[in-house]
């Protein structure tokens, strides 16, 4: 599932991807993400949520790269959100941070 | 106290009251239609007479609620004391109905109010004794299944010392009763039986087959006959005479038959032989040397199901093997309920210490039997790996990878430490791309195709080892070197790369056919 919200006075753009990004969705989110594009065409910074994602694999990946690449084709920025560990080696060992910023803050469970 | 012989009586009752008419009256009208009695005037007479002639003599006590002394209820209380079949009809005077609710939820069977008629009197009487008779019937039954369970070590007969220190097992017999057996038997020099058997059904039956058919195998290899001779011999037996005695004459009657999936291994040491005769139980695993698992190929019908089948048996050399696990379908089952692999469940079941509560057994629908024999008598039991998932997935089941994923997250929760989630995420991502490449490139999307998937852990080495094999020809370049001369990870050969950067040690093999990758689990 993805929810998007674009505050006119910074033209920034917010997505927000509930769950994994993985082989089995990569398509569909794909897809959903390049409708947010055309609806909201103006934005000048995406702020890509992925607090929820435990895994990204490696078609996740490639998908994450082509929503990349839009908006740095569109002259825009792009800055992920990320939360796990897992996801924050992945991204620095496939040199994501080169591409987009990385925001990563680890979530600790409740005592 | 007085009691009364009749020339036929259709049960015996005990009728308490203080009133002298209304215990005549309950006497005469009792008496009249056939029914042996016998009287008291008040609780504590009543008492002696059940003393005097054994409760079980009686089928009913009538009683008044309102005597001098003990009540009704507190006769009641006495006798569902005593014996809690016995039925128990309380006699209240007018009005006092609600008084003797409690009596009701005391365990009466029923309660009549004054003035009582003759017809009431034997409606309630009947129903009475019929009730005593049912109770008494299933407390017959129930102590009956107790006594066969107790005869249970029977089922759990390991009769060759001199193999034991190889053999672990554990049962968890879910039901008071049931089929399910393991045998261990010698039967030559250096040549043993491992018979590991699930009767269908719980119940005296299904013990009765287990019993028939193990003191059958035992006394036939006693005399040299051979488990591929005793197995076809039994099938015919189960088909043919027992079924006609479940009541199959009755042709309106859908007869219950009985059968039995049993596995049969035949292990001669001097040779280094091992040959399986396997009927209806779950493919046995074999855990080898080199920490690749298999799964026996060979696989019949249970006994039972078939009159006559041509048993295939199946036969390999013992020496590059360490471990031979065979388990009951009740395993397979609760492992299914859980979500996780059975070899995962096994895991935990061979594992020393207490495991019903802690592995929730009470929870397995199922008879639970399984069984681990080390080939390898020099083998070091504290310092292997064990197979805690073994897999094998259609390159066409591609689209079920994340099916496929969260059984894996399940078998590893379920075995490691809780402080291995740290790096579960690793794992799994490692896992799934093995798989994922696997599935498409060495089988190439096709139903025909299959990858195997095993994983062991060592507890000692604090290691956990993932191979995935698949039947492709692998590339035509050296993957490991490949990889490592990649300067752009988001390029070919992602997949491979994150299983190299994420884990702990891999390598791969076969032209990348085969990929192994480890993972260290920090120790409790």
């Amino acid at each position: 599932m993805i929810s998007s919200d674009f505050k006119q006075d910074d033209q920034l753009l917010v997505i927000k991807v509930k769950g994994d990004i993985l082989s089995t969705n990569a398509e569909e989110r794909a897809d959903q993400i390049g409708s947010i594009f055309a609806e909201f065409p103006d934005f000048k910074k995406v702020k890509l949520d992925l607090n929820t994602a435990k895994m990204v694999d490696s078609v996740g990946l490639n998908m994450l790269l082509g929503v990349i690449k839009t908006v740095v084709d569109r002259g825009a920025e792009i800055v992920l959100h990320i939360s796990s560990p897992s996801i924050h080696r992945v991204f620095l060992m496939s040199r994501f941070d080169k591409l987009a910023n990385i925001h990563f803050r680890e979530k600790r469970s409740r005592k | 106290m007085d009691s009364v012989k009749n020339k036929s009586n259709l049960g015996e009752i005990l009728i308490v009251d203080d009133d002298p008419s209304g215990l005549k009256f309950f006497s005469l009208s009792l008496q009249k239609d056939d029914y042996k009695v016998v009287t008291a005037t008040n609780a504590s007479l009543a008492k002696q007479a059940v003393r005097q002639r054994g409760i079980e003599r009686f089928d009913c006590v009538l009683t008044d609620y309102r005597m001098p002394g003990e009540n009704g209820i507190d006769l009641l209380n006495w006798i569902k004391a005593e014996d809690p079949c016995l039925a128990t009809i309380i006699v209240t005077a007018e009005g006092e109905m609600n008084l003797v609710q409690d009596s009701m939820r005391g365990g009466a069977v029923d309660f009549l109010e004054k003035p009582v008629s003759r017809r009431t009197l034997e409606a309630a009487i009947a129903k009475a004794i019929e009730h005593t008779k049912k109770q008494r019937a299933l407390e017959s039954n129930d102590k009956g299944v107790r006594a066969v369970s107790r005869m249970n070590q029977i089922f759990e007969a390991v009769r060759a010392p001199e193999i034991e220190s190889r053999l672990v097992y554990f049962s968890n017999p879910h039901h008071e009763i049931g089929g399910d057996f393991i045998n261990v038997l010698p039967v030559g020099q250096q040549r043993y039986a491992f018979i590991l058997g699930d009767v269908s059904g719980h119940d005296v039956r299904a013990a009765f087959v287990s019993a028939y058919f193990q003191g059958m195998v035992r006394g036939l290899l006693e005399k040299n006959s051979c488990i591929e001779e005793i197995v076809p011999l039994f099938n015919v037996l189960l088909n043919q005479e027992w079924s006609s005695l479940t009541g199959a004459k009755d042709t309106a009657k859908v007869p219950i038959m009985t059968s039995l999936a049993v596995f049969a291994g035949m292990l001669d040491l001097e040779a280094g032989t091992l040959s399986m005769l396997n009927c209806g139980i779950p493919q046995p695993f074999m855990l080898k040397k080199d920490g690749s698992i298999l799964r026996a190929s060979e696989s019949n019908p249970p006994l039972g199901w078939f009159s006559y089948w041509n048993f295939a048996r199946e036969s390999r050399a013992v020496d590059d093997l360490l471990f031979l696990y065979v388990c009951t379908d009740g395993v397979q089952d609760y492992a299914d309920s859980l979500g996780i692999d059975p070899l995962s469940l096994i895991y935990k079941l061979i594992e020393p210490g207490e495991k019903e509560n802690s592995l929730k057994l009470a929870d397995a629908g199922d008879d639970i039997l399984v069984m681990r024999f080390s080939m390898d008598s020099d083998a070091d039991l504290n310092d292997l790996s064990e197979p805690i998932i073994y897999e094998q997935y259609a390159g066409a089941e591609v689209g079920s990878i994340d099916k496929f994923q969260n059984v894996w997250r399940r078998s590893l929760q379920f075995v490691l430490p809780p402080t291995f989630d740290e790096r579960m995420y690793d794992v799994l991502l490692c896992c799934r791309e093995g798989v994922l490449n696997a599935l498409t490139h060495g089988c190439e999307n096709s139903q025909e195709k299959h990858c195997t998937l095993a994983v062991t852990y060592s507890k000692e080495r604090a290691r956990l080892r993932f191979r995935i094999d698949d039947p492709g020809h692998g590339h035509n370049f050296d993957v490991q070197q490949r990889i490592e001369q990649i300067k752009d990870f988001r390029g070919e050969q992602l997949g491979l790369t994150i299983i190299s950067q994420l884990s702990d040690a891999c390598s791969f093999d076969n032209q990348g056919s085969t990929v192994v990758f480890d993972f260290n689990v920090a120790k409790n």
